[in-house]
């Protein structure tokens, strides 16, 4: 997996944290998975498409997803609905997509599925060929965990 | 039958706007942007597919459309849309900036856009530019 793919999900995911949540987001706990972790709490994923192809996955706890509703929307949520629900699908859809544009910038054309949301414990994602980054990034209101696995058949 | 868009708009209230999104939380959003500025919401649709069926229903002055949709995704409707009112102004909201989906959109006949996350004024100069030209 080439570093110049990762790169810009996780830059993505810092910037769209930090416009929203502000304060220090850090992403310095990275990893390299080959068998990838049980998932729990509320759980968002995309499938990518087109010069790489793979799949991002956004996770954190449900008290930082109620937190994160909440600031996104301003309005006061303790829990989940279609509503709150498509909060989380937004912040998915920005993270990807800005991602995505910046994967355009260095020529690389990319394409993102509608993203699925899910809630659970300790949920295992099975995968086929891909190994994959996983990368904690942690704000003051909570830890955000994603996975990135993408490749490309092209190289 | 009076046709809605047959009279002379004075102020934005005269403006009808379809939202399109698959988000609920976009929808509220472009929503209350567009009623603080005393717009019209005439109505809002979840995909394409519905929004095509809308725009041919409610004849509104202007669409917002998302691009990654289910059923119908937004370039497609834009597609359909043109190619049914051919001075249809029609503004892609999108999280996507990619520069092929920006010309994409532009050849296929939208008037604008605009990448997300939604910025109030952005959105609001973008709409008040695409309407004040005339048809």
């Amino acid at each position: 997996m080439r570093i110049d793919y990762i790169k810009p999900f996780a830059e993505a995911a810092s910037d769209i944290l930090y416009q929203y949540i502000g304060g220090e987001v850090t992403n310095d706990d990275i990893s390299l998975q080959s068998r990838l972790p049980a998932i729990s709490g509320v759980i968002s994923t995309v499938s990518l498409s087109g010069y790489v192809e793979g799949y991002f996955v956004l996770s954190m706890s449900e008290d930082t997803a109620i937190k994160m509703i909440n600031i996104m929307s301003d309005i006061e949520f303790d829990g989940f609905n279609k509503f709150s629900v498509s909060i989380i699908q937004e912040l998915i859809n920005l993270i990807v997509g800005t991602a995505i544009t910046k994967l355009d910038l260095e020529g690389y054309d990319v394409n993102m599925a509608t993203p699925v949301i899910m809630s659970g414990n300790d949920l295992s994602i099975l995968t086929i060929r891909h190994e994959a980054l996983q990368i904690k990034v942690n704000t003051i209101i909570g830890n955000f965990n994603i996975l990135v696995s993408v490749e490309s058949e092209k190289e | 039958m009076t046709d809605v868009n047959s009279k002379e708009k004075n102020s934005n209230s005269d403006y009808r706007i379809l939202i399109v999104d698959d988000s609920a939380f976009v929808i509220k959003q472009l929503q209350q942007i567009f009623v603080s500025r005393q717009y019209i919401v005439a109505g809002v649709a979840e995909n394409g597919h519905d929004a095509l069926r809308l725009y041919k229903e409610l004849k509104p002055d202007l669409v917002t459309m998302d691009i990654t949709m289910p059923k119908m995704d937004g370039i497609t409707a834009l597609t359909e849309i043109v190619s049914y009112d051919k001075d249809a102004k029609v503004i892609m909201i999108s999280a996507l900036g990619k520069e092929d989906m920006v010309k994409k959109a532009l050849l296929a006949g939208a008037k604008n856009y605009i990448t997300k996350p939604l910025d109030r004024k952005k959105v609001l100069e973008r709409v008040a530019s695409v309407l004040s030209k005339s048809k």
